[in-house]
């Protein structure tokens, strides 16, 4: 019988590596036997019983249905609502537009599953376009978006693809990304209360300062644990007394 | 001793609680843990699955305590007839994978078929090791009898057309808990192997043949049973992973090998029990206190399990499990909060005490004609996240079959055991359920 020269031990006629320590069974001419019918277990992998076992694809259409069903629904009561009790559309637009924002936010990535930059072009223009219409369906025209929803949205979304850009180019991930969406953070923030200084007439960074200032240092601990720490340096040689 | 002798009278209800060492396991089941175990017999023909599903279907009535399905109280899970009908199904790769357990219909054990090899692969929650070889063994013997075979109902062979009895599906913990015992004392944290996960829905096997004879032949010339003389090994096994594990060179911050030997409590508590019945001893050797000879590990374990294998010391264990699910505070958690809990327990209580298992059922006992026409029995356990590599053992006439389940890629384990028998001078064959070629594949 074939054995493995390695751990001594027996296998089947057949068998090309030792299951314990996957060293090559050399067949020899004494072990010239007439090989095994069938493996010890089948090619089957997937258990015949299991009726429901759905792959990843049928779980993300099963679940893209049930939010489009439930949105819809909801959509659709909310339209009646108003209808019978206003006998017109007045705040009900208001929900209708929010509730299609939700559907694109949560279906959008598990229609788009695994292309994260079209998930983001499809979301980004939905973004700006939805603060827009609760500005307009006000009735007292643009009013808050121009000055405020339109260059904050636009600085969140620049943040997001900034850092997903980052993140994305890294070639090893761990704690740079913590970091690089520290940065971002802190970034944003300083942009925010830009925003919202030179509507007021000023431009005085107060708290968002303090709030980059806890992140950024903070930050450059976590890129120098990655870079360095993490990889496998020698501390003995970056901290030697 | 003052046993609470309270045998219930009728027929099996309809619906019952699962018994204290099941309770928690609908808690932590999953694709990771799935609590499933499997016997699987070689026969000297291939497998008639007409003729399987038939012997399925016949000896259905004689267990309506394993034809349940596990449904959810707001308290507790329970287990109800389940309807459903029963037959083989064909066998995989990687086999004792978690069934929807908990939906209608399903069971919670399964036979599959592949050429001249009959599986059963049964959960904990119904029944352990011993209740699921009597299952094995009367399937066969009716699968013979309907080819005609004259079977002999002895040894575990139950006749299909008898009733079922009362006592076959009692709760024997709680016949034999002693309200007021001591809980037995509080454990440490044992060391688990390391070791990368396989994707989960699949496991590795390795299963090894040796000669009975050789294997007693050896024990006995060391003077322990052969369950302690491959204890010992697989212990030495561990510590020699321990040794090489670059987390642990720090001898003093090591945790012990602790080793969890399942035993079959029928053997010392009476009962004819066909539910869980069985309790674990717990050899350990601290590494802290140096490398330990294989004679000294060997030692520890004899004497271990006998002193552990007292029945004042198991009752115990008994006691504390039962007590802990009678006490009000408990039952009237609602189950999510008590499914919460439970699991915090198994992994305090049960995993992470262990570093490694091994069961061993003994023969598996086959009365002839049966025995004549079955060439070889396996017992196949599944391994948990933290107990990454587990081990059960079975034998027929004079083949000993040990085999791992393991759910991470290095065979370490296994690959230090199997040849640390060889080196003591035993034959072993090997089989794996996961060839070189999966492997490459796969990687």
């Amino acid at each position: 019988m074939p054995y493995c020269s390695e751990c001594g031990v027996e296998v089947d006629a057949g068998v090309e590596a030792c299951p314990l320590c996957k060293a090559p069974i050399h067949r020899s001419a004494e072990c010239d036997e007439a090989v095994r019918p069938h493996a010890a277990y089948p090619d089957r992998i997937i258990d015949p019983e299991d009726r429901y076992h759905l792959t990843a694809t049928e779980r993300r259409r099963i679940a893209v249905e049930l939010l489009s069903l439930a949105f819809g629904l909801a959509g659709a009561v909310i339209i009646l609502v108003d209808l019978v009790v206003n006998q017109r559309l007045g705040w009900s637009l208001y929900a209708l537009v929010s509730v299609g924002f939700a559907w694109l936010v949560s279906a959008m990535p598990l229609i788009l599953y695994g292309k994260p930059w079209l998930v983001f072009t499809v979301l980004a223009p939905a973004l700006p376009l939805f603060l827009f219409l609760i500005d307009v369906f006000d009735g007292r025209g643009i009013g808050w978006f121009l000055p405020y929803g339109f260059p904050i949205a636009g600085a969140g979304l620049a943040a997001v693809a900034s850092v997903g850009a980052v993140v994305g180019a890294s070639r090893r991930k761990g704690l740079n990304v913590i970091a690089t969406v520290f940065l971002g953070a802190a970034i944003f923030m300083l942009i925010l209360e830009g925003i919202l200084d030179l509507n007021r007439g000023g431009l005085s960074p107060y708290w968002s300062a303090i709030a980059a200032l806890a992140l950024a240092p903070t930050a450059v601990v976590l890129y120098f644990l990655h870079g360095r720490v993490l990889r496998g340096a020698d501390l003995r040689k970056v901290f030697r007394l | 001793m003052d046993i609470d002798e309270k045998p219930r009278r009728g027929p099996m209800p309809p619906w019952f609680a699962l018994d204290h060492a099941a309770i928690i396991y609908p808690a932590v089941i999953s694709d990771r843990i799935t609590v499933f175990f499997r016997l699987q017999a070689t026969l000297d023909k291939p497998v008639n699955v007409e003729i399987l599903s038939k012997a399925m279907a016949n000896i259905a009535k004689r267990f309506p305590h394993y034809h349940v399905e596990l449904r959810r109280g707001l308290f507790w899970y329970y287990l109800e007839k389940n309807p459903e009908p029963h037959g083989p199904i064909a066998d995989s790769r990687y086999p004792m994978q978690k069934p929807g357990i908990g939906r209608r219909g399903v069971h919670l054990y399964r036979v599959r078929a592949y050429h001249d090899r009959v599986a059963l692969e049964v959960c904990h929650i119904i029944t352990d090791g011993s209740g699921g070889l009597i299952l094995l063994k009367t399937l066969l013997g009716e699968y013979f009898r309907l080819q005609g075979v004259d079977v002999a109902y002895v040894d575990g062979v139950l006749d299909p057309d008898s009733e079922p009895q009362e006592d076959e599906w009692e709760d024997a913990f709680a016949k034999y808990s002693m309200p007021g015992y001591p809980a037995p004392p509080h454990e440490v944290k044992a060391y688990h192997i390391p070791g990368t996960h396989l994707p989960v829905r699949t496991n590795r096997i390795v299963t090894g043949y040796l000669s009975v004879k050789e294997l007693l032949e050896l024990s006995r010339k060391h003077g322990a049973s052969a369950t302690e003389y491959l204890s010992a090994h697989y212990v030495a096994a561990l510590q020699d992973i321990q040794d090489a594990d670059p987390t642990q060179r720090n001898r003093r911050r090591r945790r012990p090998i602790k080793f969890e030997i399942p035993a079959n409590m029928r053997k010392i508590f009476p009962t004819n029990t066909l539910r869980n019945f069985s309790l674990f001893m717990m050899p350990f050797v601290d590494t802290r206190l140096g490398h330990w000879k294989f004679e000294e590990i060997l030692h520890t374990v004899k004497h271990s399990m006998a002193l552990q294998l007292r029945p004042k010391e198991l009752l115990k264990t008994i006691t504390r499990n039962v007590q802990a699910a009678r006490s009000i505070f408990i039952r009237a958690l609602p189950l999510p909060l008590k499914n919460a809990f439970m699991r915090m327990l198994y992994s305090a209580l049960g995993e992470s005490l262990f570093s490694g298992l091994l069961t061993n059922l003994g023969p598996a006992g086959f009365p002839e004609p049966i025995a004549g026409r079955v060439r070889k029995v396996e017992v196949l356990v599944t391994p948990s996240p933290f107990m990454k590599t587990t081990a059960a053992m079975v034998s027929h006439g004079d083949v000993a079959a040990i085999s791992f389940g393991s759910n991470i890629t290095e065979t370490d384990l296994e690959r230090i055991f199997f040849r640390r028998l060889v080196k003591a001078g035993l034959h072993v064959k090997i089989e794996s359920n996961v060839s070189s070629h999966d492997e490459r594949k796969e990687g």
